[in-house]
């Protein structure tokens, strides 16, 4: 590789080091990196130091560790195709590399050598905590470095192959025949494992296990996997890291003879890959599925003024839009994952089978979802000055800010739910009411808060650099105030309820009556505190600074 | 001739970003290169900096071809594009350093310093990329650029972001570069900056090249004419009137391409 190359990777983990000290030079730098270090490492340790006899048991892994790699390695060529392109330079290197007196393969070299070495870094951490499953610290950590280089360099090699081949396909009766070819593949593949389908998980492992095209596919993987269980390094780890070795240089020689014209393509897609990033450290990982392409889409119809609320709300909802397969995958994952454990709820009192399933959909989908939904002022953090602007009141501001994460989540929550009813063939769906009358509010809390945190101490959702010790520990200190917040917040609805259920019960009211007064006082509370919470917000809005609370 | 572009095509599938362009930039040359929002300006920058591959036609860069002799070509490039992403870790003077180690230079850091008190950055000089203003990552940008003395200079875009003072630095650097043998191509849409800095204009529309000439000629022959045109009238009028009638000629300024 070219010596300036080099230098740049240099000064790049020069540069990294020298941001990690700086920020630890301040007080509440240390004290974040403190607070991150002091939950990981213990955690770490005690998957350093588990004894030998409670270690994972090496067949185990030997016969599930291949599969698990043929997994990550799929799914790492799924990413580079669709999300992180294999090969893509950030728009400094493009910059300054590209009209560079570089070669194509000098570039690529560094840019394999910068991307293994961002692993690498990661590494020894993985191998202290999978340790359990090794027999000899060494071995787990060149066992992973090899799989780390293969998953890589792989994904790279696929990468420049699509770009060959992509560049061959240049009309439109080659693009057929390619087609052709990828649609015969998944018909052969699917005729091969139609048999599959009547079979359970444990008996189609035992039927690829005995097949020799199975035991060639994970023949590579086992290499790595053995290098992983290797007992002694010398000889056992030096022996069986050879294959693993081998298999790596092998690629890394067959993308130096692929040295296709992968500059313009790289060029392209890493301004993608760049802008997609943007994206995500304002709106989260579901901006990911934001095009830049700029196409035309449908709109939606503008919503009244409300005070100002309106076109913010309007605003929010388009963003969601625009993301809209993401958010039905996200849909369809929970429903995938709430509707079995809403079906197999079995409660001798059907009523209270009814609270139960309300409170799966309450309390299954909210708190997971308000990290993940963020069209409310988390994805405007690059807007503040704009929103500042505005002839809106800071209430209703955040009332419209709010309004469509609120919204989403609680539909989410409402069709969840009937589904539930519909397939255990329930005709209760007065719950449904009872549902929407809880849901929103419920969900207005969680966003509130979650929104509350966010203006008081304002962070990007995507970690801008590996390994930041202080960001985990703005993460855990972020998510006690939350759980203590909810906690809070949730008290005076629970305080009403017990009080409700007290007094009807002294009055000896009937049960109907008794859980009737419950929920009402439940409502109550929850009501006032999400009114408690709108102007809080408005208020830590007003005194957000942007010419100094703005995250880098 | 420093840079040479010969029937540069370039398409994206069905689009046509630049159709068949021919001009030629001589050492001690300021080329303009101006024309509306997608006209083909960036591209041809791009593609003359060896980021985008032409789909036809052939480019030069002092006396080596692009696409025989990339690294030569590069070697006696500079290209500062017109939003300047910089390595945000990186302190300025460990910029000046990556150069020097790429461009193999030697005796490299009285230059830096003259550039860094030139555009006033002097101070700056250990401060992080990533703490300056997008005038002063501008800056370090274009010195970057001219640390190695190209002999071909292309520059995007060159005065966004600049203070009056720096605008005056800039300008000042162009010429200065170009007196000392450098061809520059100036992309713009400042027709003051190009009219002001530039000998040569080239106005590009939709890909297509509507004018190539050298300015004191378009002056001259406009004000023969009896025309009192200024190069931002000519410029409306070749992009936006009804007719690509040619409006100049003579033996260095003419058409659609053909000086």
């Amino acid at each position: 590789m070219d010596r300036a190359l080099c230098l740049l990777i240099g000064l790049q983990l020069w540069g990294w080091v020298r941001f990690i000290g700086r920020s630890l030079r301040t007080l509440k730098g240390l004290a974040l990196a403190l607070l991150g270090a002091v939950v990981f490492a213990p955690w770490l340790m005690t998957m350093a130091l588990t004894p030998p006899e409670s270690r994972a048991d090496p067949e185990t892994v030997w016969r599930f560790g291949p599969i698990i790699l043929l997994v990550l390695t799929i799914l790492s060529v799924l990413f580079s195709f669709t999300v992180q392109r294999a090969i893509s330079f950030t728009p400094a290197e493009i910059n300054f590399l590209f009209p560079g007196p570089f070669s194509r393969r000098q570039l690529l070299a560094y840019k394999i050598a910068t991307s293994l070495g961002a692993g690498l870094l990661a590494t020894p951490i993985v191998a202290l905590a999978l340790r359990h499953h090794s027999r000899c610290l060494l071995s787990a950590w060149v066992g992973l470095v090899l799989m780390l280089m293969f998953l890589q360099l792989f994904a790279t090699v696929l990468a420049l192959l699509a770009s060959t081949v992509g560049a061959r396909a240049y009309n439109r009766s080659r693009r057929l025949l390619l087609a052709g070819l990828v649609v015969a593949a998944v018909t052969a593949a699917f005729w091969a494992g139609k048999e599959a389908v009547h079979l359970g998980p444990r008996q189609v492992l035992e039927q690829m296990e005995q097949s020799p095209l199975w035991s060639a596919l994970l023949a590579p993987f086992r290499w790595f996997v053995g290098a992983f269980l290797a007992e002694r390094p010398w000889p056992d780890l030096v022996v069986a890291a050879g294959p693993g070795l081998a298999v790596n240089l092998l690629l890394l020689l067959l993308i130096f003879a692929l040295d296709a014209q992968y500059l313009e393509a790289a060029a392209a897609s890493s301004e993608r890959v760049y802008a997609q990033l943007e994206r995500m450290r304002t709106g989260g990982v579901l901006a990911v599925g934001l095009s830049g392409s700029g196409k035309a889409r449908l709109s939606l119809p503008s919503l009244p003024w409300w005070g100002g609320a309106g076109p913010h709300l309007w605003r929010q909802l388009l963003g969601a839009q625009r993301s809209f397969m993401p958010l039905v995958v996200l849909a369809v994952f929970y429903g995938i994952v709430l509707l079995p454990i809403g079906l197999a709820i079995d409660v001798p009192r059907h009523d209270f089978q009814q609270a139960a399933i309300l409170t799966l959909t309450l309390f299954g989908i909210t708190p997971f979802l308000t990290t993940m939904i963020v069209y409310d002022f988390r994805a405007d953090i690059d807007r503040m000055e704009l929103l500042k602007t505005l002839p809106v009141s800071p209430s209703l501001l955040a009332v419209g800010q709010l309004a469509a994460p609120v919204l989403l989540v609680g539909t989410l929550q409402l069709a969840v739910l009937t589904i539930t009813l519909v397939l255990q063939g329930s005709t209760a769906y007065w719950v449904i009411l009872i549902a929407a009358a809880f849901a929103f509010p419920f969900n207005f809390l969680f966003f509130g808060i979650e929104n509350l945190l966010f203006l008081w101490f304002p962070t990007r959702l995507i970690p801008t650099t590996p390994g930041d010790f202080q960001l985990m520990g703005r993460h855990i200190l972020l998510m006690m105030a939350k759980v203590l917040a909810i906690v809070a917040a949730l008290g005076p609805a629970a305080c009403l309820a017990t009080a409700a259920l007290v007094v009807a019960s002294v009055l000896g009211a009937e049960p109907a009556v008794t859980v009737g007064l419950a929920m009402a006082g439940a409502w109550l509370g929850l009501v006032g505190m999400t009114a408690t919470l709108v102007p809080l917000i408005g208020l830590a809005f007003e005194r957000f600074d942007v010419s100094r609370d703005l995250p880098p | 001739m420093s840079i040479v572009v010969e029937d540069y095509h370039k398409t994206y599938g069905e689009l046509v970003a630049v159709a068949g362009i021919t001009f030629s930039v001589a050492p001690g040359e300021i080329l303009g290169l101006v024309g509306p929002n997608g006209a083909g300006k960036t591209t041809t920058l791009r593609a003359l900096a060896g980021i985008l591959t032409p789909t036809r036609g052939r480019l030069v860069i002092a006396g080596h071809d692009l696409a025989r002799e990339p690294i030569a070509a590069k070697a006696a490039l500079a290209y500062v594009p017109d939003d300047p992403r910089l390595f945000d870790r990186l302190t300025v003077w460990e910029h000046f350093r990556f150069v020097a180690a790429a461009y193999r230079l030697s005796n490299w850091t009285d230059r830096a310093e003259a550039l860094l008190e030139q555009f006033e950055l002097t101070e700056k000089r250990n401060t992080l990329t990533s703490e300056l203003s997008r005038g002063m990552r501008q800056k370090v940008a274009i010195c970057c650029g001219y640390l190695h003395q190209p002999r071909a200079i292309l520059l995007d875009e060159p005065l966004t972001g600049l203070d009056p003072r720096g605008i005056r630095t800039m300008n000042d650097s162009i010429r200065a570069r170009a007196a000392e043998g450098a061809a520059v191509m100036v992309s713009s849409h400042l027709l003051s900056l190009v009219e002001d800095v530039c000998t040569t204009v080239l106005i590009l529309h939709r890909g297509r090249q509507l004018l190539h000439g050298r300015l004191d000629d378009l002056r001259a022959q406009l004000a023969e004419g009896g025309q009192r045109e200024s190069l931002e009238d000519l410029f409306f009028r070749l992009t936006e009137g009804a007719g690509r009638e040619p409006v100049v000629g003579g033996p260095r300024a003419g058409v659609g391409g053909q000086p």
